[in-house]
């Protein structure tokens, strides 16, 4: 089944001494290593990290990001580093950042998504993708990436996390970069399966977009969007008026937008203006677009981390997982509970039978297997590795 | 699930929105391919026209399969790969634009489009190709436009070209008419300075300069250069750099670059002010720019044109321009340098023949001092001459001076040898000396004590004995040099004013040689011709006291010999008798003798009445004519009387005469002497007669012998002496 292809994950509390070099020293099992990907939360200081990963890898082609937290076999955490090293011949990898990518997030897309095309032939391939979700609509870089590699790649990846959503950053070699976009091309001999689940359901009947800009949607079939919302959800009086009550409903109830197969692409409502009456979202709500309202609950969104793994499985074709990746979205912490990512997590390890976990909390996420763009809220996004 | 009711049309006017906002039909098209494929979420959808793809989204960047794509446009197949999901079937949809145009749609799965989602393909396609035509249309009519504007562009090029070209006509115009007005000038042969003082102008309103300037660089290996021409236009605050005045260009980086790199130069606003003494003149006359470019004459640097303008930076085409004006200065100049050097050469030889002339003649020091001093004072700029000699004691004796007087000298006056001056240089170095300005403490010649002069001289050199200089000063020139210019004042001497006094000094140097020569040579003479004459005078005495006296007394014996005799026998008184009438001859013979020896007569009755006595016994018949009045020095006397003497025996001896006329007269300085025959003529010097000794005896007493003699009109002898000793 191809040459040997190993992957290793390693984690440091971000207390210990030389974080970096001790979660690297963990990921790296053989010498071998084609690619780490770090995730690092943000908390800790980037550059001292970066630094210890690559004295300890030796220089390594390297992408991550920081977090709002971190995936590790052992479970979720908040200031700690997780590295996680794809090693053996069996693996073809190419790195590349763009930066600034706000200037251009298409042109940052295809600048990235080029680096595939130079990485040796494999059966199996998909592009990686870390990138700063505040640097703008992130389906624009999607779209750039489509543009250069059309339908046969599956996109994977997440929207660096921060601690308080103001500035996040991307690792890519030996360098911490910002507003940026970095990519690993890989390219595998066997399989790579990807899950996307978020476990939430719709409520109703489909709203027409009838006006937004960016993020902000400023109404549904034609009337203010906030008071649609809140109206649809039988909203107590409160909810008209205050953000604090706005929130605690939002939370459990983002939009969904229709999709013709999978899971709705969910749109996290983030706030409210009620002098415009408009609703603000984590990602772009295009115009035109068919949302519903959804509902959820501890139980259906932790059923999603089951499924998402069960379908990420699926796709190696029987072939046991050498590990999986894991992006999951911030804005599920506060619906799961502290004990509810632990369980979570506790279910995908379990799942992958006993197969290392490595992953972070993130701002978006990205996963496509069919279709175009691909971007995703308050989801689990998982890459299994076969 | 079911839609609300407004979903396609809003969703058609999202696509009409996003793909009208296109710019370029190329953009729009592969624009709708993106936005059909989000809409419907299909992997593949593409634009085929006429068997070329027009845009496609779902493969790798340029790797669209034609084949595979028209194939599925022309309904030969219902699927299509997608790639990453294989076969999948394929909708394809007829654009009316472009002409015979498809939209191919793939999309991977199990389910085939919705009819609802068929329904917004179709009105997508439509949407697609009123765009694409319209912007078709646009794209022909912004091509129109873009041809239109840039034919009118060209047009205006055109247009501006032909305006740049008659301003370039008119301006070739303008700068034909200044360069002819400028030739023809130059074609008349005026003065060099009128010339550069023209080219100034037209060059200075020509090219619209604030100022204009030129400067002549000193000569071969210089680093300073005069003034000599100028020109400012009337709105320029500064003034020119005053004509005359000598700038340094060796921190000029304005004119000192052309002079040393031997190219044009310019200067911007910035470079200006610390651009050395010509850049910073410029700068202080309130202008922005400037530049400089090279005169060069028969391929040498002559000087510079420095122009300067009120902008920050000069003409584009400024230097190649002052160039043309330049080539006619320099033409001008050879011109005027080859008249003046030729009148110049011909100032000189006449100057120098003038003076040699009178050293050939052996014309007296005093004189050709004179003339030497003279002639100094006529170099350019030349205030006084002075010839000089350097005595023993280290003084020096004025000899000879000439000029304006400024210099309270006298000729004769000494004066001491000491401090910097041009003759305490000369003697201190024995060598010529060119000072261009000399202030301070003043030399031997006591100047107003602030002016300033520049003077040369040279030395005079006999044999290896430096005797003296020859000297030349400007006139004293009051008040500061102009400060502006750091520069050293104007009217200073030629560059070769040495090297004419020089000439002069040698030419001095060769006329005391020969005075020196001739009064040894006429010493000599007089010591020769004062010895024979002792010689005489001693045999004279001897013959008059000695052998005459005897001789007397031996006639006187015979005639008591002769009274005693007896009568018989009677041959023996006549026998006697004959003894002394001999001896009586004798006696006169050996008093003729001693006459021609030494004439008593002369020492004792002087020239008149000896002469007297030449005549009374003259062969031919002699008038004689003495206009002298009392005696005259034994110097004269003695051979003036031989002149006569001698004279009246060649007429005698060869000349085949009736008659000899003598005539002697005295004037003041002067003695004449004349003896005229009327007989065959043909008499020469050289030939061996007497003449020559004549010649000797004369100019031995300082005197000069002239002898006219043509064949068969008589000769005629004149001899002068001075009555003065030299």
């Amino acid at each position: 089944m191809g040459a040997q292809r190993w992957l290793g994950v390693g984690q440091a509390g971000g207390a210990e001494p030389e974080p970096g070099a001790r979660a690297a020293g963990s990921a790296l099992r053989h010498a071998d290593a084609k690619l780490l990907v770090v995730f690092c939360s943000a908390s800790l200081d980037l550059p001292a990290v970066l630094r210890q990963v690559n004295e300890r890898s030796g220089g390594v082609p390297l992408i991550g990001c920081s977090t709002s937290g971190e995936i590790a076999p052992s479970g979720p955490d908040v200031r700690s580093v997780v590295v996680t090293a794809f090693g053996g011949d069996g693996f073809s990898i190419r790195t590349a950042a763009a930066a600034p990518a706000s200037d251009d997030l298409r042109a940052a897309g295809a600048s990235v998504a080029r680096c595939l095309a130079r990485i040796e032939e494999r059966p199996y391939r998909v592009l990686l993708l870390l990138t700063d979700g505040l640097a703008g609509d992130q389906r624009e870089i999607l779209r750039g990436v489509y543009r250069v590699l059309g339908s046969g790649v599956p996109l994977v990846g997440g929207c660096a996390g921060d601690v308080r959503m103001a500035q996040t950053f991307q690792l890519h070699g030996d360098r911490v970069l910002t507003d940026s976009v970095v990519a690993a091309g890989i390219g595998s001999d066997a399989p790579l399966g990807i899950g996307v689940r978020h476990g939430w359901r719709r409520v109703g009947e489909p709203m027409l977009v009838t006006g937004s800009g960016g993020n902000r949607v400023h109404t549904l079939d034609g009337q203010p969007a906030l008071d649609v919302y809140l109206d649809r959800l039988g909203a107590p009086a409160a909810a008209y008026t205050s953000h604090e009550e706005l929130a605690r409903l939002a939370l459990v109830h983002p939009l969904g937008l229709g999709r013709r197969a999978g899971e709705e692409e969910i749109r996290f409502i983030v706030g409210g203006d009620f002098g415009d009456r408009s609703l603000a979202c984590i990602a772009e709500v295009p115009q035109a677009a068919l949302v519903w309202l959804m509902e959820g609950d501890v139980e259906s969104v932790r059923w999603a981390g089951g499924a998402a793994c069960t379908d990420a499985l699926e796709a190696l074709g029987g072939r046991p997982p050498l590990g999986v990746l894991a992006f999951e979205c911030v804005g599920r912490r506060p619906v799961l509970g502290e004990e509810g990512i632990r369980v979570e997590i506790d279910e995908i390890v379990k799942c992958c039978g006993g197969a290392p976990v490595a992953g972070c909390y993130t701002y978006g996420e990205i996963a496509r297997r069919q279709g175009v763009i691909g971007f995703h809220n308050q989801t689990l996004v998982l890459l299994s590795v076969a | 699930m079911s839609a609300p009711a407004g979903w396609p049309a809003q969703k058609l006017a999202e696509f009409l929105a996003a793909v009208s906002s296109f710019a370029t039909e190329a953009e729009a098209a592969a624009g709708a391919v993106e936005r059909v494929a989000e809409s419907v979420d299909a992997e593949v959808v593409a634009i085929v026209s006429r068997g070329t793809v027009i845009a496609a989204i779902g493969y790798p960047e340029g790797a669209a399969p034609v084949a595979e794509l028209v194939s599925v446009a022309g309904g030969d197949r219902a699927e299509l790969t997608v790639p990453g999901a294989g076969s999948s079937p394929a909708a394809v949809v007829a654009l009316e634009n472009p002409p015979g145009a498809r939209m191919v749609v793939a999309r991977s799965g199990p389910d085939p489009l919705s009819a609802d989602e068929v329904g917004l393909l179709h009105a997508m396609a439509r949407v697609t190709s009123m765009t694409l035509r319209m912007l078709r249309f646009l794209d022909d009519e912004r091509a129109l436009r873009k041809e239109s504007q840039r034919q009118s562009a060209e047009n205006a090029h055109l247009l501006a070209t032909l305006t740049d070209h008659q301003m370039l006509l008119e301006r070739l115009a303008d700068e034909q008419a200044a360069l002819r007005r400028v030739a023809t000038l130059v074609a008349r042969q005026p003065g060099t300075e009128r010339v550069l003082a023209s080219v100034a102008e037209e060059v200075g309103r020509l090219l619209r300069a604030g100022l204009t300037q030129m400067l002549r660089y000193e000569g071969t290996g210089t680093t300073t250069a005069t003034a000599v021409a100028c020109w400012t236009d009337p709105e320029v605050t500064g003034r020119a750099i005053v004509l005359g005045t000598r700038v340094p260009l060796e921190r000029d980086e304005l004119a000192g670059v052309v002079l040393r790199e031997q190219r044009a130069t310019r200067m911007n606003s910035g470079e200006l002010p610390a651009g050395g003494p010509i850049a910073e003149h410029v700068h202080g006359c309130g202008l922005g720019s400037a530049t400089a470019s090279p005169i060069d004459v028969e391929g040498r640097p002559w000087g510079v044109v420095v122009a300067g303008w009120p902008a920050p930076e000069p003409p584009a085409d400024a230097e190649s321009r002052i160039a043309e004006f330049a080539w006619l200065v320099a033409m001008s100049i050879s011109n005027a340098q080859a008249r003046a050097e030729v009148v110049r050469l011909a100032d000189e030889q006449a100057a120098l023949r003038r003076v040699a002339t009178l050293v050939a003649k052996g014309e007296r020091p005093d004189v050709i001092f004179r003339c030497v001093a003279e002639e100094i004072a006529r170099i350019s700029n030349v205030d006084n001459g002075f010839v000089l000699r350097f005595e023993p004691d280290a003084t020096l004796t004025v000899v000879a001076r000439s000029g304006s007087g400024h210099a309270p000298v006298e000729v004769g006056s000494d004066w001491p040898l000491r401090g910097d001056g041009i003759a305490a240089r000369v003697f201190r170095t024995g060598r010529a000396v060119h000072l261009d300005s000399r202030r301070g403490p003043p030399g031997w010649i006591a100047m107003a004590p602030d002016a300033d002069f520049a003077g040369v001289g040279a030395p005079i050199v006999i044999g290896d004995r430096l005797w003296g200089a020859a000297t030349a000063t400007t006139g004293p020139r009051n008040g500061p040099p102009p400060a502006d210019v750091g520069a050293t004042p104007a009217g200073g001497l030629p560059a070769d004013a040495e090297e004419r006094i020089a000439k002069f000094a040698d030419l001095i140097a060769i006329a005391i040689s020969n005075a020196d020569a001739r009064a040894q040579l006429t010493a000599s003479r007089a010591r020769v011709v004062a010895a024979a004459d002792d010689a005489r005078r001693r045999l004279e005495r001897n013959l008059h006291d000695g052998v005459q006296q005897r001789l007397v007394a031996l006639t006187l014996a015979l005639r008591e010999v002769e009274s005693m005799v007896p009568p018989e026998p009677r041959e023996l008184p006549a026998a006697i008798g004959r003894v002394v009438d001999g001896l009586t001859g004798v006696l006169s013979e050996v008093r003729e003798i001693s006459r021609g020896l030494h004439p008593a007569i002369l020492s004792e009755g002087g020239l008149a009445y000896a002469l007297r006595s030449l005549a009374r016994r003259s062969a031919v018949p002699a008038t004689l004519n003495v206009r002298v009045a009392g005696r005259l020095p034994e110097r004269v006397e003695v051979p003036a009387y031989y002149v006569v003497s001698e004279a009246l025996t060649n007429v005698a001896k060869h000349a085949e005469a009736s008659m000899v006329e003598i005539d002697v007269d005295a004037t003041n300085e002067l003695v004449r002497i004349v003896v005229r025959d009327d007989g065959v003529g043909g008499a020469d010097v050289g030939r061996g007669s007497g003449l020559i000794g004549l010649v000797d005896r004369v100019e031995a007493a300082g005197g000069e012998f002239t002898i006219s003699s043509p064949p068969g009109e008589g000769t005629s002898l004149r001899a002068t002496f001075p009555l003065s000793p030299r």
